[in-house]
């Protein structure tokens, strides 16, 4: 006679029960007593006596020491798959939510990776360069701060000075240069001029010719592989010619280097380098001993031991020596000196084409992924004790039949390292997805190569270990601390506030943050993006070659302006967008002279963007000599506090940057006020500004087009400038676009907070998920009972959401604060922002409340349909 | 009846002997056929047998076979290389013991 699967169920029950853990006895045991059962079944007895009758035997004779006894015998092999069984059952029952844990956790551990690598990544540019730690760059003091920049003649009177120092440098400006290899014509903006020293102090991986002697004779060049493709479409061989275009002659220069790949982690990117030597012949002389031209990066190599310090206590000697007395400071021509190494997070140092980051960002994604890891391992805890249910019977029995609390503590320690494990696994394939996609969106690049993952291999385990104990040891004494008979019959809990509440009101408080900033960011790009510069930005493109015309204007401009689908041109120094950087001394009757900022302009330039004059006029219009006059702006007007504007008369002294006068002092008329409009971004003030008429500065042609006939405009354009300068590629750019990159780290920074922000709701609605779930549960029968009382859907549904609304209200009024703090200071990195309203704190109540509703809404749904009888009826 | 003292060293023999003769047997079987051959003297009590049956799944001497038996699982155990050789030991040693114990315990002892 066979005994039915539900009687064997029961026996094995039964014996789980009274103590046989150990599964392959239990199966033995089970056959065994199944067998005897059956036995004395067909010899008439009843399944209950039969069952009697063989268990006492087996209880009398101690199953639980059996038990004891079997598994003392096994070796810790055995142990650990056996407990890898337990473990895989478990998760087999409760699949979900070991997959919402994996996930969650994985998730978490991926971004906070990222975001080590990243910071990582940030700090440890330009380390590679042998000797890394003893170069560094030299620079000067302004009134702006500190600066990069300094002159030609310095590095060169610097070595006669101190030949136990080694020194380097570079010269950069903003002019593209055109190279051409037959038929190939191409604008190179990133080139310089290097000197000999440049490849000792820097080093290329793979670099094809001599380092040191490839950039020592005039005309020879160094190219990145890339652009030499553009020119040959193969790599060129060292040696072969191609030209490059100074002013108006072509020059031949000599492949002498090759650079396979520019690093990406190095704070100067450039692809050609052509000779230092190369300017002497073909830049005016003057330049080349002017002590006040800063075109050129200078860096030193100081032998290691030599303190910078030493160094830089001997500039004030060195200047007052070697450079000819302008009555500056010493330390407007040499003041500091910059570890290279640091050049990469120090933007303070104002420097033209160095990759700077702001330093904060790398230590706000590190915190960041901090708190992403921090709220995915809460998840990972609440949706443990969301097990409660299920798993506290299985304990309750384990501790029953004598399992020590160590092995029971043991066991979910156990469990949680296979899932960390497990998730860590997960998070290291996420994070190469994840670094694809933050190389997209961020200027950073980061690689997932061998050197960073030989880093991780030995901290791995450590992490693991700390994750293990950080997520399993409050479950495992939670689980294991539990009253047995509390346990089984799920007496009513103590209320009160359990740290369950405490983690998940934490877990909200930061996706309110995170929500609420973001909201605000936002707010602030949308505010700044589309609150009115005061002038037309539609329908304008700029030409970055206005030097090409800059001698004889008037023939582009009469010639372009021949169609009615362009409506204006104009030259100027800056456009809009720029940074207006150029400052000249200004000096109003007898004051001391002050700076403002200066631009070179045409009479058109008001003409294109539609700035309007508040007083006076244009330069035409003004019948003076226009190389003689100038505009101000409102702000110009207020800062050199004339009444009369237009019947004062400004003294002014500038640099020119040209070597036939480089300083020219300029004395003239206001002609005309200027509204003022946001020439640069919103993040400053608008600034006091002074223009003229300084043809040698122009550097854009700005373009105001037709908006219904742009392509005509652009074809027309385009013929002009091929018939004016058939030998130069014509470029240009839509204004549009330079606004749409000027708040681009910010758009950024909002990009990134929303993804964490998404993160941070999604893992805070799974926790609330697993606390309600196991908040139903532990009140299923109190929910018969009081359905049974005659209580109403909307009083039970109240009885579960009250606690997640509490949640929300709590975290919401903790957060406020917070996010006020974070956002104002965030906000001061704009001088023209939005004001404090309210909505975005109300939008993130009703976004938290909305969504957590709808999670939980399952649940109550569930609940709330619960029959009474079948929940009333278990014991 | 034998006394469990008596018995309690010539366990894992019998069982070992009795898995080399049967190939694969499971837990109540053996239990069983010992009862059959010693006709009811021996009972090998379950408390015993499965700690053995474990202790020598541990030690490699026998492996075990899972049978799905409606609802339930039975395990067979049958021995392996090392399981066959150790029977075959602790047959002969066995055999050694009862001989000896034979000139022991005989009553025409005389010493020769």
């Amino acid at each position: 006679m066979k005994l039915k699967a539900s009687q064997v169920e029961f026996i094995e029950r039964d014996l789980e029960k009274r103590g046989v853990a150990y599964d392959p006895l239990r199966e033995d045991l089970v056959d065994h007593i199944c067998c005897e059962v059956e036995e004395k079944m067909e010899a008439g007895k009843t399944f209950m006596d039969a069952y009697q009758e063989v268990a006492l035997r087996f209880v009398r004779r101690g199953l639980v020491e059996l038990n004891t006894e079997t598994t003392s015998i096994l070796s810790l092999m055995t142990m650990t798959k056996n407990f890898l069984t337990t473990a895989i059952r478990i998760f087999q029952k409760s699949w979900t939510y070991s997959v919402i844990r994996i996930f969650g956790l994985s998730l978490g551990i991926s971004v906070f990776l990222l975001a080590v690598l990243y910071f990582i990544g940030e700090n440890k540019y330009d380390d590679f360069h042998p000797d890394a730690e003893n170069i560094y760059r030299m620079g000067r003091l302004t009134d702006h701060g500190k600066v990069a920049t300094t002159t030609f003649p310095l590095v060169p009177t610097l070595r006669e000075d101190y030949p136990q120092y080694r020194f380097t440098h570079f010269f950069k400006d903003r002019s593209k240069s055109l190279f051409r290899k037959e038929d190939k014509l191409f604008y190179e903006s990133n080139m310089i001029f290097a000197d000999v020293e440049f490849l000792q102090f820097f080093h290329f991986k793979g670099f094809k010719g001599n380092p040191a002697s490839a950039l020592r004779d005039p005309f020879s060049v160094v190219l990145t592989e890339d652009v030499s493709r553009k020119y040959f479409g193969r790599i060129p061989e060292l040696g072969e010619v191609l030209d490059f275009k100074w002013g108006e002659e072509y020059y031949p220069v000599k492949i002498t280097g090759l650079i396979p790949e520019w690093p990406s982690d190095m704070h100067i990117q450039f692809d050609v380098l052509i000779a230092f030597e190369t300017t002497k012949t073909i830049f005016p002389g003057g330049i080349i001993n002017a002590w006040n031209m800063n075109y050129c990066y200078s860096y030193v190599k100081l032998p290691s031991g030599v303190p910078s310090a030493q160094f830089e206590s001997s500039f004030e000697d060195f200047v007052k020596q070697r450079v000819p007395d302008e009555g500056k400071a010493f330390t407007a021509y040499l003041g500091f000196l910059q570890p290279l190494t640091l050049i990469h997070v120090q933007p303070e140092v104002l420097s033209g084409y160095t990759e700077v980051t702001d330093p904060n960002y790398p230590k706000l994604a590190l915190a960041i992924g901090f708190l992403v890891l921090f709220i995915t391992s809460i998840n990972f805890v609440t949706l443990t004790i969301a097990q409660f249910h299920e798993r506290s019977k299985e304990v309750g029995i384990r501790k029953a039949v004598g399992a020590s609390r160590r092995q029971v503590i043991l066991q979910f320690i156990f469990e949680t390292f296979i899932l960390v494990t497990v998730s860590f696994l997960l998070g290291i394939c996420a994070l190469y997805f994840f670094i694809g996609l933050f190389n997209q969106f961020m200027p950073a690049q980061l690689s997932f190569s061998i050197a960073s993952l030989g880093w991780m291999l030995w901290s791995v385990p450590v992490f693991i270990l700390l994750l293990t104990l950080v997520t399993g040891l409050y479950p495992a004494i939670f689980f294991s601390a539990q009253n047995i008979m509390d346990t089984i019959h799920l007496k009513k809990r103590h209320s009160g506030i359990s740290l369950r509440k405490i983690l998940l009101t934490t877990q909200y408080v930061i996706a309110a943050t995170l929500i609420t900033f973001c909201i605000i960011i936002y707010n602030q790009v949308d505010y700044v993006q589309h609150k009115s510069v005061g002038y037309t930005t539609d329908h304008i493109l700029y030409i970055p070659h206005g030097r090409d015309i800059r001698d004889n204007p008037e023939v582009f401009k009469t010639m372009a302006m021949k169609t009615p689908a362009i409506e204006s041109v104009s030259l100027s120094f800056y456009k809009p967008t720029d940074n207006v950087g150029h400052a000249i001394d200004v000096r109003v009757g007898g004051n001391e002279p002050v700076k403002v900022a200066a631009t070179s302009v045409d009479d058109d330039f008001f003409g294109t963007f539609g700035i309007d004059f508040v007083h006076g006029g244009n330069f035409q219009n003004s019948g003076m000599d226009i190389t003689k006059v100038f505009i101000l702006n409102e702000a110009a007007v207020k800062f050199l506090e004339l009444d009369d504007p237009l019947a004062a008369t400004l003294e002014t002294e500038f640099q020119t940057g040209s070597p036939s006068l480089p300083v020219e002092q300029r004395t003239g008329k206001v002609i005309g006020v200027v509204r003022d409009v946001h020439f640069e971004s919103l993040h400053t003030a608008i600034k006091p500004m002074i223009f003229m008429v300084k043809p040698y500065w122009y550097f854009y042609i700005n373009v105001r087009i037709n908006g219904h006939q742009v392509p005509a405009a652009l074809a027309h354009l385009e013929s002009t400038w091929r018939e004016l300068f058939p030998d130069l590629p014509f470029e240009y750019t839509f204004l549009d676009s330079e606004f749409e990159q000027l708040y681009q780290k910010e758009k950024r920074l909002a990009g990134g907070l929303g993804a964490m922000a998404i993160l941070a709701l999604v893992t805070t609605c799974l926790g609330l998920f697993g606390y309600m779930r196991f908040v139903a549960q532990q009140k299923t029968k109190e929910v018969g009972i009081r359905k049974v009382l005659g209580a109403t859907l909307f009083q039970i549904s109240s009885l579960f959401s009250k606690e997640f609304i509490i949640a929300i209200g709590m975290a919401n009024l903790i957060s406020i604060p917070v996010s006020y703090y974070v956002s104002t200071q965030w906000l001061q990195n704009f001088t023209y922002r939005i004001d404090f309203t309210v909505l975005p704190y109300i939008i993130t109540l009703v976004l938290l409340g909305v969504i957590s509703t709808v999670t939980v809404l399952r649940e109550l749904i569930r609940v709330m349909h619960i029959d009474p009888s079948a929940t009333l009826r278990y014991d | 009846m034998y006394s469990s003292q008596l018995l309690k060293g010539t366990f894992q023999t019998i069982i070992l002997k009795l898995l080399k003769e049967h190939k694969k047997m499971y837990g109540y079987e053996i239990s069983m056929k010992v009862k059959e051959y010693s006709n009811g003297e021996i009972q090998l009590p379950e408390g015993s047998l499965y700690p053995i049956l474990h202790k020598m799944a541990e030690e490699g001497l026998v492996k075990t076979e899972k049978v799905n038996i409606g609802k339930r699982v039975r395990r067979y155990y049958y021995l392996t290389d090392a399981g066959t050789t150790e029977a075959r030991i602790k047959l002969e040693e066995f055999d050694r013991f009862i001989k000896t114990m034979g000139l022991l315990l005989s009553p025409k002892l005389k010493p020769v």
